[in-house]
């Protein structure tokens, strides 16, 4: 599944912009030169629904420029997206970082800098936080920096993976 | 190469600074992403560790062609008895680091399956010493 896919499915609302998935460490010296001075953006029809708009991806790749697009935003730019294949839903992080799968969405209601911390170290590049659960602009800087988008959803935790599973999403185990 | 961090105990905001400019360098290097995601995850809960449990620590690392090794430092409670602390499921966490989604007794069963090499030497009032080694 493609983030746009996810969000549709879970009625999510995003929350980054960084979105160039698998390249999140990357130094600001990656950007340097680049050609590709909007990397990480957005469209500009979509830009103004995010609801941080401009938060510059540190963390971006020039070489991919894939920006998900958020709700109503269909289309264009999401060549480079990545294929979401497993969901894994915790509020455990000790659980997650036994994870050795990659392109897995995390399902949390737990709403902390180390959730963001726990993804960046185990590759997880979108997190969906559901119950409502808010989502701190420090946590959003953070995420934009690695690359992992973040996702609000004000499902439950049950409700949130029978849909991701119903829509395609396979448990890691 | 060599370089090292300080940790701070109790700084749940910053816990994984570390590790993640640890990751960065192991990037820049063009580590095995296989490899790095296994050092990253062991140092990072070897890193809360220190967070939750200790005063403050430093994070040696070190790398050549063969290997990398980490070193976590920390000074802090000790161990009194790290068997029963390698036990999955043993944790002497505070609520607050279980809050954090941590203290479950996962971490350093998590850190051995993680690494090559993992030697843990503790002194009760004074520190523990972590170093892991993985083999490139």
């Amino acid at each position: 599944m493609t983030l746009h896919e996810i969000l549709n499915t879970i009625d999510g609302k995003l929350l980054t912009v960084a979105a160039v998935h698998g390249c999140g460490v990357g130094s600001s010296e990656d950007n340097a030169g680049s050609s590709h001075s909007d990397g990480g953006r957005g469209n500009g029809e979509c830009a103004g629904e995010r609801d941080v708009a401009n938060t510059a991806s540190v963390g971006g790749n020039p070489l991919k420029q894939a920006a998900p697009n958020n709700n109503g935003c269909a289309g264009s730019d999401s060549g480079n997206e990545i294929a979401f294949e497993l969901a894994f839903a915790s509020d455990l992080m000790s659980d997650v970082l036994t994870l050795r799968n990659d392109n897995v969405v995390l399902l949390t209601g737990l709403a902390t800098m180390q959730t963001i911390r726990t993804a960046e170290m185990a590759d997880i590049n979108c997190i969906i936080f559901v119950r409502n659960k808010k989502v701190s602009q420090e946590m959003v800087e953070l995420a934009n920096e690695s690359g992992i988008d973040l996702i609000e959803c004000r499902y439950s935790m049950f409700r949130t993976s029978g849909l991701l599973y119903q829509a395609g999403l396979k448990p890691v185990y | 190469m060599q370089f090292e961090y300080e940790i701070e105990g109790g700084n749940f905001s910053r816990a994984g600074y570390a590790s993640s400019e640890v990751k960065k360098k192991l990037r820049q290097l063009n580590v095995d992403l296989k490899i790095i995601k296994r050092v990253v995850v062991a140092l990072y809960e070897a890193e809360v560790n220190v967070v939750a449990h200790a005063w403050s620590g430093i994070m040696r690392v070190d790398i050549d062609r063969g290997r990398i090794s980490l070193e976590i430092d920390d000074e802090g409670p000790g161990i009194p008895d790290i068997d029963k602390a390698m036990e999955e499921g043993f944790s002497t966490a505070s609520p607050e680091v279980r809050e954090m989604g941590f203290g479950a007794g996962m971490g350093l069963p998590n850190i051995k399956k993680n690494v090559d090499k993992l030697n843990i030497t503790s002194e009760v009032g004074k520190g523990t010493k972590v170093v892991m080694v993985t083999y490139l």
